[in-house]
């Protein structure tokens, strides 16, 4: 009964969203013909969804931002971590680089990976995971530095040596900062993944999007923000549960 | 970790070391021929590049233009964002945290998909590009502008009411003042992803711009080295952004000295200064540099944007039907083309050249 009321009063201001999206329609307070209705929408997605025209491409927009930020993670964890060990000064002059290297826009990276990659799958997966790097990046990084200076001196006092002590203290104790960085990562991920794929692809939710954009297909591209925004949402459910599943319980 | 015991003049080799490394790499690897220089070229090119493109195409116009609509959207965005979340975060907690679901689905709803709804009610041309940019700054500036509300020192404002310091006075000396620190910070992360999505939008559909210029440079291979005009716009783009970032941490420093500032690179906080006062020197002098480019850039971009409104040279690209890529970018240039005809009629024939350049 708690957990109801506290998610039912949690998501009020939702729920009164979009009944007053619903409303505000209907009594024609908006033109309808810019705003569907939230019913029209969701009767779309109902249509398509059975037919698996929408599957297809959910699916097909999914995997390509999982791809990207799988291989963000496996790519920025690791060299946040070997940034944090090396000395301090070779840090310093790697700094400006990397700082540098992560304002570089992602479409701009775009548009010279097109050239060596062609338009391809891969293409899009790398621009996702170049944006989504730095803030894992950073935050790994920063998650090391800033460790509790007494868990990491009791730890070398009790003899443990680089491998152990970045395993067992350092990792751990980083690891409330590495999903941070992640989520803002993941949010990252679906916003460059809709406009990649509206620049240039034939399939996903931004190609289905933008076709609905040019053919003035208003429900359909609602149905499209619709499904990306609970997408979002979903995602960073999960991300929050399985940090509250996996982070050590002492770390809180 | 002896941080402190460097040098100043080692810990500046130091910092250029690795940017100089980089340069070095980027000028010897497309020469020695390791990486294709047809498609990457060396770094004297592209600076090349750059200054050929300041001489013909308006580089520093467009530079302005993008750079005006940074200002302009984080502005707007904060003008927004700064009261709404200073009223949310104070005086109305309980709906800031029965609105905070809903604040971050609507964060997460793409501008770009919601594009046509956007130029339906704010027309086509620079309104609707600054309520797309703002919309993107607007969440996470509020996110900050309420965290930054709700943990004012609570002494300070316990003080304050007792001392019966009126709303408006509480607001202006108390509370923005104490949330300062973290609206700064939510404006250098928000204006990071700001320059993102609008470099993104100039490519979909602008007549001005940086990311419109790459756009169309990328389709109008002029020099030896094919992909030269990204490289030299690209890096013009993440000059801005390096250097947007770098003011904003200055300013940080500058006006909030008493806060130990969080270096992502080194665990040691950074030397305090003794100061007593904030230094507003920089502040000023940024701030006036904003207006001036507010003011002046506005003016430059609309005129660029109305009488430049293409690419010189335009008549070297290939016509819409011979690729699908070129094709899918004509349509979304005739399109502003064509709304601005109907917006207002007497600029019918300054859009009309632009249609014929795509025979």
């Amino acid at each position: 009964m708690n957990v109801l009321t506290k998610l039912s009063k949690r998501y009020t201001a939702v729920i009164a969203f979009l009944v007053l999206w619903e409303a505000s329609v209907r009594f024609e307070w908006v033109d309808p013909q810019f705003i569907p209705p939230l019913t029209r929408v969701l009767q779309f997605i109902g249509e398509q969804g059975a037919t698996g025209a929408l599957e297809h491409h959910l699916l097909i927009s999914l995997g390509r931002a999982a791809g990207g930020l799988a291989i963000a993670l496996i790519a920025g964890v690791p060299l946040g971590i070997a940034l944090a060990g090396w000395s301090y000064k070779i840090r310093i002059a790697v700094g400006p680089v990397l700082e540098w290297l992560s304002h570089i826009n992602p479409f701009v990276v775009f548009h010279i990976i097109i050239v060596f990659m062609g338009a391809g799958e891969p293409t899009k997966v790398s621009i996702i995971a170049w944006a989504c790097i730095w803030p894992i990046m950073f935050s790994t990084l920063s998650g090391m530095i800033h460790a509790d200076a007494d868990i990491v001196k009791t730890a070398r006092s009790f003899g443990l040596r680089r491998l152990r002590l970045t395993t067992k203290v350092l990792l751990p104790l980083a690891f409330p900062s590495i999903l941070t960085g992640t989520r803002l990562a993941a949010g990252y991920a679906l916003l460059f993944l809709i406009a990649a794929e509206m620049m240039g692809s034939t399939s996903g939710l931004g190609f289905m999007i933008y076709t609905a954009q040019a053919n003035y297909q208003i429900v359909e591209m609602f149905s499209g923000v619709l499904i990306i925004a609970v997408l979002a949402i979903v995602l960073d459910g999960i991300m929050s549960a399985a940090g509250k599943w996996l982070g050590h319980p002492a770390i809180k | 970790m002896a941080t402190r015991n460097i040098p100043v003049l080692l810990l500046v080799c130091l910092r250029l070391s690795g940017i100089a490394l980089l340069c070095i790499l980027w000028e010897i690897l497309p020469r020695s021929g390791l990486v294709n220089p047809t498609f990457f070229p060396p770094l004297s090119a592209v600076l090349q590049e750059v200054a050929a493109l300041l001489r013909d195409q308006h580089l520093l116009g467009h530079t302005i233009a993008t750079l005006w609509r940074v200002v302009a959207g984080i502005v707007l965005a904060a003008l927004l964002a700064v009261p709404a979340g200073a009223i949310l975060g104070y005086w109305l907690p309980g709906l800031a945290a029965g609105l905070n679901p809903l604040f971050r689905i609507l964060a997460q709803v793409n501008p770009f998909s919601l594009m046509t709804v956007f130029l339906l009610f704010f027309g086509i041309g620079e309104k609707a590009k600054l309520i797309i940019v703002a919309w993107v700054a607007f969440w996470p500036l509020l996110h900050h502008v309420i965290g930054g509300v709700q943990n004012v020192d609570a002494d300070l404002l316990k003080a304050a009411r007792s001392m019966g310091t009126s709303p408006s006075r509480l607001f202006l000396r108390i509370i923005l003042p104490g949330a300062a620190p973290s609206i700064l910070l939510g404006v250098r992360t928000s204006i990071i992803l700001l320059l993102a999505i609008l470099v993104a939008g100039e490519m979909l559909g602008g007549l001005a711009g940086l990311g419109w210029l790459l756009h169309w440079s990328s389709n109008y291979y002029s020099s030896p080295y094919a992909t030269t005009p990204i490289f030299a716009v690209g890096l013009c783009i993440s000059l801005i952004g390096v250097a947007l970032s770098a003011i904003l941490r200055k300013l940080e420093r500058d006006l909030f000295f008493w806060k130990p500032l969080e270096s992502a690179w080194s665990a040691a906080p950074a030397p305090r200064t003794l100061r007593s006062r904030p230094n507003r020197i920089f502040a000023v002098t940024v701030l006036s540099a904003m207006f001036l480019l507010l003011v002046a850039g506005g003016a430059s971009t609309s005129r660029l944007s109305k009488t430049n409104g293409s690419f010189s040279g335009e008549g070297d690209v290939p016509p819409p039907s011979a690729s699908g890529h070129s094709g899918h970018m004509s349509h979304e240039r005739s399109l502003p083309a064509a709304g601005q005809s109907g917006h207002s009629g007497h600029t019918a024939p300054s859009a009309s050249p632009v249609q014929s350049g795509h025979p």
